[in-house]
């Protein structure tokens, strides 16, 4: 989002940057940093690729519901 | 009543085989004790039949259903790593109500242990009641079977007897497989111990067993039976 607002400051742009940060995010905060945590998502039935295709999913929701505004 | 089958799980790494052609049955209400040497394979065996470690060859079933992956095991089998795995930033009576059912909540926000933390979030917790909270969030969590992967990592004298009586007294319901480098708290636990060794799973009839199969020495086993008896 502040990529978004910082570089281009318009409402798309804003919904773009949620499909770059949201992986690069899920990518830095638990595959190098907290790769332990995955093991809550593990116990509750959701495996890697489940919590990857959730994350690139919301980003393009989020994409579809800020173009739309 | 339903029973852990685990067959023919075969690992290798760099052409070298860990796990050979592995076999094991838990039934519910049964402790089963998973002892071996440093890298003998217990971690990344528990790892497999939870479903996140790939392997060349497995077959994992509870009752009539085929476990292939951490999916298809959800409500069935949980996991406890050794590291701690709840994510920080969290307060525990948050990570409560995320990771157990409703009907399973009550009894552990009114432990005398977790009733204390509910308030703090997990980053803000000592190693000991991390585990502690990670510990009773599993065996409470309404899967059938519990694989435990050094569970009493960091945990003082204590709290390690009140988890081991804390299982034993809840071990009706479940089925569990717990590994521990301190073998005693295994065999105080446990029904059943196999020895993991050069990538075969051997049934230990008798502590004595242990001296012959190399993993415990006399002096060992001596004290042992001293504190036993």
């Amino acid at each position: 989002m502040v990529t978004g607002l910082i570089f281009v400051g318009d409402i798309k742009s804003i919904g773009f940057s949620f499909l770059f940060i949201a992986p690069l995010m899920q990518y830095f905060i638990y595959e190098v940093k907290n790769k332990h945590e995955y093991y809550f998502y593990y116990n509750l039935g959701l495996s890697n690729t489940i919590l990857w295709v959730s994350t690139i999913v919301i980003g393009f929701l989020n994409l579809i519901l800020l173009s739309l505004i | 009543m339903s029973t852990l089958h685990i067959d023919s799980i075969t690992k290798s790494y760099d052409n070298k085989k860990i796990l050979s052609d592995i076999y094991l049955t838990c039934k519910k209400g049964e402790i089963v004790g998973l002892i071996g040497r440093n890298g003998s394979g217990k971690s990344t065996l528990l790892k497999i039949i939870f479903g996140i470690e790939k392997c060349e060859n497995k077959f994992v079933q509870i009752g009539d259903k085929v476990i292939n992956n951490i999916a298809s095991g959800r409500t069935l089998i949980n996991y406890l790593p050794q590291d701690f795995f709840l994510p920080n930033n969290i307060k525990i009576k948050a990570l409560i109500n995320l990771f157990l059912p409703k009907e399973n909540r009550s009894e552990l926000i009114n432990n005398d242990y977790i009733k204390p933390l509910l308030h703090k979030k997990n980053q803000e917790l000592s190693g000991g009641e991390k585990r502690i909270v990670e510990i009773l969030l599993i065996v409470h969590s309404n899967a059938e079977f519990i694989l435990l992967d050094e569970p009493f990592n960091g945990v003082s004298p204590i709290i390690k007897t009140y988890i081991i009586n804390y299982i034993k007294k809840m071990k009706s319901s479940k089925g569990y497989i717990i590994t521990d480098h301190d073998y005693e708290n295994v065999l105080n636990l446990a029904d059943k111990i196999m020895f993991l060794k050069d990538g075969t799973l051997k049934e230990v009839m008798n502590k004595k067993q242990l001296v012959d199969l190399g993993y415990l020495s006399q002096t060992n086993y001596n004290m042992l039976i001293e504190e036993s008896s």
